[in-house]
């Protein structure tokens, strides 16, 4: 080892091939008995899986826009969860072929002559184009932001860093429009008579719980097992579980913000949206999503110690990646499938999805060394104090 | 320097840069005195884990306010549109309580900041009026004091090389200006 410390943690080559093909038997199966539920599950996986890679992104761009030091020594893991982003891509992309299953718009017959310019924007064509299109935007950011900051090790200008917190600025400003636009292309129109206008926030807010959620998760996984114990103590879980508090708070504050008003009015043509989800079969998992996304992550980061225990903070981030897979599910499901179903096939897909996140971001910390050097932020992050 | 019969009478150790002052206070603190207080013109980073003070309890002020606030603000608004004046309002029932939520959410948040704000103020005396007690002006620009308390140390001959020792520029006797 020539002083640069790398670690050993990539997923078992085996492991990833045999979570990757009980993925593949289940949607094999799966389509040829119910189509509309393998897309609906590959929607949603595909969608946690973007939303994980956008979560890093965001996380980082963050952490440069406000100058944050603290959290100088854990960016690597943040870098690492952008390698996820060409595994959604192509999930993404591949739901050209169901598209036929979950969008109304993607159905041959043009219904509404009258709405001629509604019609021409989502045409087909048009519609995976964008998606490419922002894929592809996003890609160039992960890229331009990795490559910034792997000069960074091996050259102290100060240059690289200047870089960074650039393409941070510039792409926030990217990701808000494009995001948005993709969040209706993707989730809003598979119920097509409906609209919100908080809607893009709320699915935003989601990407940055989850983003904070998982950074917490494999920080504190590899604190564990004995890496980044030189840049991470009590008080920089601290300060994550401060993030982690704060941003499901916010997304509460999100949901709320957006169930309030529609309940308030109760206009026909936005209720449906939640009598749906509020009628039989969904309303257990509707109630189960507010209490595992915010009240129980809530009264659990409230007390200082438990933002400062490890394994508090682990099962915690654990409990809302659970809640963010569960928020997913039910912007999708319910307009796709008649009742809830969580069973074999969703699992199986899930595992092989989980699969390949786990490979890509355990390869991609294994690339590079895990703590950035020459960061101007390093030393006041070593120095941390609460 | 008015001299007050009743004024505690100090030992005061000033130093000129904060990594002396940090470690004047473990020494002294390992020799078994204790810090009667520290003045610094900002606050200085592991000097409340060397002077063995305690962790705030504000918080739990912050956590009453906020608690009292949301209770009050759910109760009232119960009370008035069930109880006192039920109004039929689009035909929600009368006890809406999604509708109570913002209220609520911004009392809660409001009661908590100024209890907070409240709790310090009182703790640490800062009302109107009050004359502050400051060893000398320097320690609002650029100087640390460390202040123990004579009774603590005058059969201590020790004491004041031990200051000096750690860097003190100047140890003096003093009673602190009221």
């Amino acid at each position: 080892m020539s002083g640069v410390r790398r670690v050993a943690m990539r997923a078992p080559i085996a492991l990833t091939l045999a979570m990757s093909f009980a993925g593949l038997v289940a949607i094999a199966v799966g389509l040829g008995r119910d189509p509309a539920r393998i897309w609906t599950s590959l929607l949603v996986d595909g969608f946690y899986v973007l939303s994980l890679a956008l979560g890093g992104m965001l996380f980082i761009a963050v952490q440069h826009l406000s100058g944050a030091a603290w959290s100088a020594g854990m960016r690597r893991v943040a870098e690492a969860m952008m390698a996820t982003l060409p595994v959604a891509a192509v999930m993404m992309l591949a739901l050209f072929f169901g598209r036929g299953s979950l969008y109304a718009w993607a159905a041959a017959a043009p219904a509404h002559e009258s709405a001629g310019l509604a019609s021409a924007y989502f045409a087909v064509p048009f519609v995976f184009a964008r998606m490419a299109f922002f894929l592809m935007l996003w890609m160039v950011f992960a890229r331009l932001m990795r490559r910034a900051s792997s000069h960074q090790d091996t050259s102290a200008d100060p240059i690289h860093h200047r870089r960074m917190v650039r393409y941070s600025a510039i792409f926030v400003v990217v990701f808000a429009c494009s995001f948005s636009l993709a969040s209706i292309d993707w989730l809003l129109t598979l119920d097509p008579r409906w609209t919100s206008t908080m809607y893009a926030v709320y699915v935003f807010s989601g990407v940055l719980v989850e983003g904070v959620a998982a950074v917490t998760l494999v920080v504190v996984l590899l604190h564990e097992h004995g890496h980044l114990a030189d840049v991470v103590n009590a008080n920089h879980l601290h300060d994550l579980g401060k993030l982690l508090l704060a941003f499901t708070t916010f997304w509460a504050y999100i949901w709320l913000s957006q169930y309030l008003l529609i309940w308030y009015s109760n206009l026909p043509e936005e209720a449906g949206h939640y009598v749906v989800r509020t009628g039989s079969g969904w309303l257990p998992l509707f109630a189960v999503n507010f209490l595992v996304n915010w009240l129980v992550p809530f009264c659990l980061l409230l007390p200082r110690v438990s933002k400062r225990s490890p394994s508090m903070l682990k099962w915690v981030a654990v409990l809302v990646l659970i809640g963010r897979w569960l928020d997913i599910y039910l912007l999708v499901s319910p307009q796709t499938m008649k009742a809830p179903a969580v069973g074999l096939l969703e699992l199986s897909i899930a595992v092989a999805y989980g699969g390949l996140v786990w490979h890509a971001v355990s390869s991609a910390l294994e690339r590079r060394p895990l703590v950035v050097e020459h960061d101007p932020h390093l030393f006041d992050c070593l120095q941390h104090q609460q | 320097m008015s001299e007050n019969a009743f004024a505690p009478e100090f030992l005061v150790a000033m130093f000129d840069d904060q990594r002396r002052l940090v470690g004047a206070v473990n020494a002294v603190r390992a020799r078994g005195l204790r810090v009667h207080d520290v003045y610094a013109p900002y606050p200085v980073h592991r000097l409340d884990e060397a002077m063995g003070i305690r962790r705030s309890r504000l918080p739990l002020a912050t956590l009453a306010g906020g608690v009292l606030g949301l209770v009050s603000a759910l109760a009232f608004e119960l009370y008035v549109s069930v109880y006192d004046w039920p109004l039929n309002v689009g035909g929600k029932p009368d006890n809406s309580m999604l509708a109570f939520i913002p209220v609520a959410f911004e009392l809660t948040i409001l009661s908590a900041g100024l209890a907070t704000v409240a709790a310090l103020l009182l703790r640490c005396r800062l009302f109107p009026t009050i004359r502050p007690r400051v060893v000398g002006r320097s320690v609002t620009d650029d100087q640390f004091a460390l202040v123990l308390r004579w009774r603590h140390t005058a059969f201590d001959p020790q004491v004041e090389r031990l200051l000096y020792e750690h860097g003190a520029r100047d140890v003096s006797r003093k009673a602190i200006e009221r």
